[in-house]
């Protein structure tokens, strides 16, 4: 019997709703908040009805679940069932959270400027960003740089990828 | 014509030297495609497709063929080795396929995930041969509302893709669902949360979805640490499988082979559903779950297996019906039609040759596979030993031109981005992608298949239940539920009783 | 760091600069000359590849490379049912060089629903480079209804009936309402997102009838394994082979379907007239060849050549007040 009615966590915390950390619940309010947008946009787009549905009824169904189930988890939380945990401030002073947003700053400015000034030369200051914001040196940079970029617009372009040429039309 | 002489005539035609090489030249490719992001095999095929019309029938479809299969063999090199999807059907392979890497066990991954690919893709395609009329008849029996409950099995089913807090995955679960509403309603015609953006009528592309949630957010992840650490142990342990991962995976890739093959049949959703019900399946079945997502071999090797299986399976129905279950069997279909053979039921009777030729080639295609990818191993696990901080940025390259290549727009890429961000956070909240991805992927059938089968039972619901398949997809799901929530509360009993 | 680590990483800087200099050389295409077409055209296909445009397409090109002898290459750009592509169109130089293959309710449909920033306006029809696509009315081959007539008595006495169709913003969708209105059949129409998808339902009997593509469904309906009742368009131009022929519009209604568009290629409506003139020349060459048709045909279409300005003239402002009428029809308008 074992075998049909095995575990499905793997986890011995069973516990449908784990202990809540600030930014837990920082994350509920933001899916009961998300599951209420999707709602009201539901909602506008139309139910139509149970036995003929329209565009709406899923995602409102949906949003309407979410936001009832995180509000639940909420209260129970509140109701003083459960613990408040600290999030341990240990933890927080090693992230470096400088080194992530500037990983995630150099993407998005890769794809503003990718159409603009063409694959060749955004590829080419992205890699040297990034190489450089790894901490390898100069010379590295440069060469891996030059050579990625090399490689891969041969590469991709002889698989018949397009690569916007930017200010070389 | 029976079974073994047309075999034997179809050997006769790959073993042509043309044609041997025409099957050389597709696997090989195909395994480029499916390791590098973003071009998918049905790329790579629309392009070689000019090339093809100057050849022979059964020369271009074994080619093309080709390229399909051999995808599924590259699309799982990226997966385990940098936990990037290379194909939806290697989403799941993600899960512990990339631990493996992490803990030095990158060569063994790579070779469970090449021999299950043989032992699946040859077994299929021996089902091909015998049962591919019967099996297409099968195919065919299942409408709107078998479809609607078999989605939804395998829904239930994924919650044993998750590791973590069963809540937590149930919340993943909804949001894929609502992700993947986005876009233009099939049966209303009406745009959903586009918002004016062009590029989300079709919906949220799933390569930059898979790309950034998988891929980016590791990257993320790994770079809180200092650069110190390194992320994958310089130790290589093995290049090949051991004995023991063989007698853990044996069971995984024989269960893989018989739920893939018959998945890649159905229209629609073929071998992604069967690797994530392959990995479900294991994940159950096993006396250790908790290995799962810590790089258990099982986790690798059944969904491996299953999505070639699979693979093998998606000819069926378009070799025996002239119905292509999915995009690339619609460009095969393609090239036959320019060719001047109509695939249908007629097709084996008037073009034998193309037909068993192509049923050969699949077989010497699969060998070509192991043999190309098996050495590569190597090269592969030296590739990881290359310092993290030059790996990085190559790895955000890899996704920023995988997920630009698809469609030649930058929306794509700022998607993807967006996803990355995503991920990150939900995995510092202890929140798992992988639950999302299945109902992202899976939610347009489940919800187009219900409003259909809502439309042609003039809104009666007892449809699901009228249907034997329908019914019985539904029972078993239920009963899984059930057993689920019966688990849960005999544990929390015990639990109580301790306290 | 010294004078010598100095200079080095100087060269390397300088090495850099000039080798993707070199690089741009590549990606710089130099005129070669004032007559067209100056360097490679582009066909953008609206479609994924494999389907019946996309192999249309490819098709047109092979044929328009041999005459003006430059690579012409087919481009892929499926979404937002047709208009992504369309909307590259809209947006390219306006040089003859981006070209696309379309039929006129994929630029029409996604302006009226005012989901695309460009307008009808801006494309200009060369000229017609095949019929329109053949539409079929099917049904299982032992269903109680043998000809198209019958199912139509039927239909009429017993509203209700559920037809499978493809997308609403497709083609073929918009001549299943209209067959429906124009006949009062009361069909329930249930959407399928692509064509394969409709002929399970037909062969596993999960929808009594369906319109749906012939390109499709060619090989199972001379295995005999899907009944045509009804082609919008007569069955010869699709080179399926059915005897007894089912009946074509004309021939049953009596007269013209009151909308009908083949394929034209299309270009930005801001071309040069000497460019459209040289294009509209070659078309019409290749298009009216024989060879052409033959490949049409291998992939269930047909050739047929019609002038672009005259269609636009005459034909054009119908079709879009019909194709209003239908999306207004559907509700998707208001």
């Amino acid at each position: 019997m074992d075998i049909i009615l095995g575990p499905i966590g793997s986890q011995d915390n069973i516990s449908l709703i784990l202990d809540m950390s600030l930014s837990q619940i920082i994350v509920t309010f933001f899916w009961i908040g998300f599951g209420i947008f999707v709602m009201i946009f539901s909602f506008r787009l139309g139910l139509g009805s149970f036995n003929n549905p329209d565009a709406g009824l899923l995602p409102f169904l949906l949003g309407g679940l979410l936001s009832f189930l995180c509000f639940c988890d909420l209260t129970i939380f509140l109701l003083g069932k459960r613990k408040f945990e600290e999030a341990s401030k240990e933890e927080k002073t090693q992230i470096s959270y400088r080194k992530i947003g500037f990983v995630i700053a150099s993407l998005f400015i890769y794809s503003f400027i990718l159409e603009k000034l063409g694959f060749v030369i955004t590829t080419w200051i992205f890699l040297i960003l990034l190489f450089r914001g790894m901490g390898n040196k100069w010379m590295t940079t440069f060469a891996a740089s030059i050579f990625t970029v090399l490689a891969t617009y041969f590469v991709f372009t002889f698989f018949g990828v397009r690569f916007p040429s930017g200010i070389f039309k | 014509m029976d079974i073994f002489s047309g075999l034997l005539s179809g050997f006769q035609i790959v073993f042509k030297p043309e044609n041997f090489l025409y099957c050389f030249i597709g696997v090989f490719i195909g395994t480029l495609i499916g390791v590098l992001p973003g071009i998918g095999p049905s790329g790579a095929m629309a392009m070689l497709l000019p090339t093809t019309f100057g050849l022979s029938p059964a020369s271009s479809i074994i080619m093309l063929a080709g390229i399909f299969y051999g995808a599924q063999y590259g699309g799982s090199t990226t997966s385990i080795l940098v936990n990037i999807p290379g194909e939806a059907s290697s989403i799941v392979t993600c899960l512990d396929g990339y631990q493996m890497a992490k803990q030095g066990r990158a060569g063994p991954a790579l070779g469970i995930a090449a021999f299950g690919s043989l032992i699946g893709g040859t077994i299929s395609i021996i089902g091909l041969m015998f049962l591919a009329l019967p099996l297409a008849e099968i195919a065919v029996a299942f409408g709107p509302p078998e479809y609607f409950s078999l989605i939804s099995l395998t829904m239930v089913l994924s919650i044993y893709l998750s590791q973590g807090s069963l809540f937590k995955s149930f919340i993943m679960i909804i949001v894929g669902l609502i992700l993947s509403t986005v876009g233009m309603d099939l049966v209303s015609g009406k745009t959903r949360f586009t918002f004016g953006c062009g590029t989300l009528i079709d919906g949220i592309g799933l390569v930059p979805v898979a790309m950034g949630l998988f891929g980016v957010s590791e990257v993320l992840v790994n770079l809180e640490e200092s650069l110190e650490r390194v992320i994958f142990k310089a130790k290589i342990k093995n290049l090949l499988p051991n004995r023991e991962d063989w007698k853990k995976s044996i069971g995984p890739i024989a269960r893989g082979t018989f739920l893939g093959f018959p998945l890649g049949i159905l229209p629609g959703g073929g071998a992604i559903i069967a690797s994530f019900v392959s990995y479900s399946l294991e994940k159950k079945i096993s006396k250790t779950p908790e290995r799962f997502g810590n790089g258990a071999i099982e986790g690798v090797a059944g969904p491996e297996t299953a999505n070639n299986a699979a693979a093998g399976g998606s000819f069926i129905p378009l070799l025996a019906l002239g119905i292509p279950p999915n995009v690339v069997m619609a460009l095969l279909m393609g090239a036959l039609i320019i060719h001047g053979i109509t695939p249908g039921p007629l097709m084996i009777q008037q073009h034998p040759e193309v037909f068993w030729g192509v049923v050969a080639s699949m077989y010497i295609g699969n060998v070509m596979l192991l043999l190309l990818n098996l050495p590569l191993i190597g090269l592969w696990v030296k590739l990881l030993k290359v310092p993290y901080r030059i790996l990085m940025p190559l790895i955000l390259l890899f996704c920023l031109i995988g997920s630009y290549s698809l469609n030649n727009n930058v929306v794509e890429v700022i998607i993807m981005i967006i996803f990355g961000i995503a991920g990150y956070v939900l995995r510092k909240l202890e929140f798992e992608a992988a639950p999302l991805m299945v109902a992202f992927i899976l939610g347009p059938i489940l919800e187009n298949s219900w409003r259909q089968s809502l439309v042609i039972s003039s809104g009666s619901f007892f449809v699901f239940l009228e249907k034997p398949i329908s019914l019985g997809a539904l029972l078993l799901a239920f009963f899984i539920i059930v057993n689920a929530l019966v688990k849960y509360y005999r544990k929390k009993k015990k639990r109580l009783i301790f306290e | 760091m010294s004078t010598r680590q100095k200079k080095l990483k100087r060269g390397l800087v300088c090495m850099n600069l000039f080798l993707i200099i070199i690089l741009f050389a590549f990606t710089f295409s130099w005129a070669a000359g004032e007559k067209y077409p100056q360097r490679n055209i582009e066909m953008i296909i609206s479609f994924p590849p494999g389907g019946p445009v996309d192999l249309m397409t490819r098709i047109l090109a092979k044929y328009m490379e041999k005459e003006f002898k430059v690579p012409v290459i087919p481009v892929n750009k499926p979404g937002g049912g047709g208009s992504l592509g369309a909307g590259i169109v809209a947006s390219s130089p306006p040089d003859g060089h981006t070209l696309s293959i379309m039929v006129p309710s994929s630029i029409i449909m996604p302006v009226l629903r005012k989901e695309v920033n460009f307008l009808i306006e801006d494309f200009k029809p060369i000229g017609q480079v095949a019929n329109p696509p053949p539409v079929l009315f099917i049904t299982y081959p032992d269903s109680p209804w043998k000809t198209f007539k019958d199912f139509i008595d039927y239909a009429k006495k017993n509203p209700g009936i559920k037809c499978g169709h493809p997308p609403i913003t497709t083609v073929n969708a918009l001549k299943f309402m209209f067959i429906n209105k124009y006949e009062n059949l009361k069909l329930v129409g249930v959407p399928f997102k692509t064509d394969p998808e409709i002929l399970v339902a037909i062969l596993g009997k999960h929808i009594p009838v369906a319109t749906i593509s012939s390109v499709a469904i060619k090989g199972p309906v001379e295995a005999g394994k899907v009944r045509v009742l009804f082609s919008f368009n007569p069955i010869s131009e699709t080179g399926i082979k059915i005897d007894p022929p089912p009946p074509d519009f004309e021939s049953f209604f009596g007269k013209k379907p009151p909308f009908d568009f083949g394929f034209y290629l299309w270009c930005n409506s801001k071309t040069p007239n000497e460019v459209v003139e040289i294009l509209k020349r070659t078309i019409e060459k290749i298009v009216k060849s024989p060879e052409y048709d033959n490949d049409l045909r291998k992939i269930g279409y047909s050739a047929n050549y019609t002038d672009g300005e005259i269609f636009m003239k005459n034909e054009f402002p119908q079709i879009v007040n019909l194709v209003r009428e239908g999306l207004k029809e559907a509700g998707l308008i208001k």
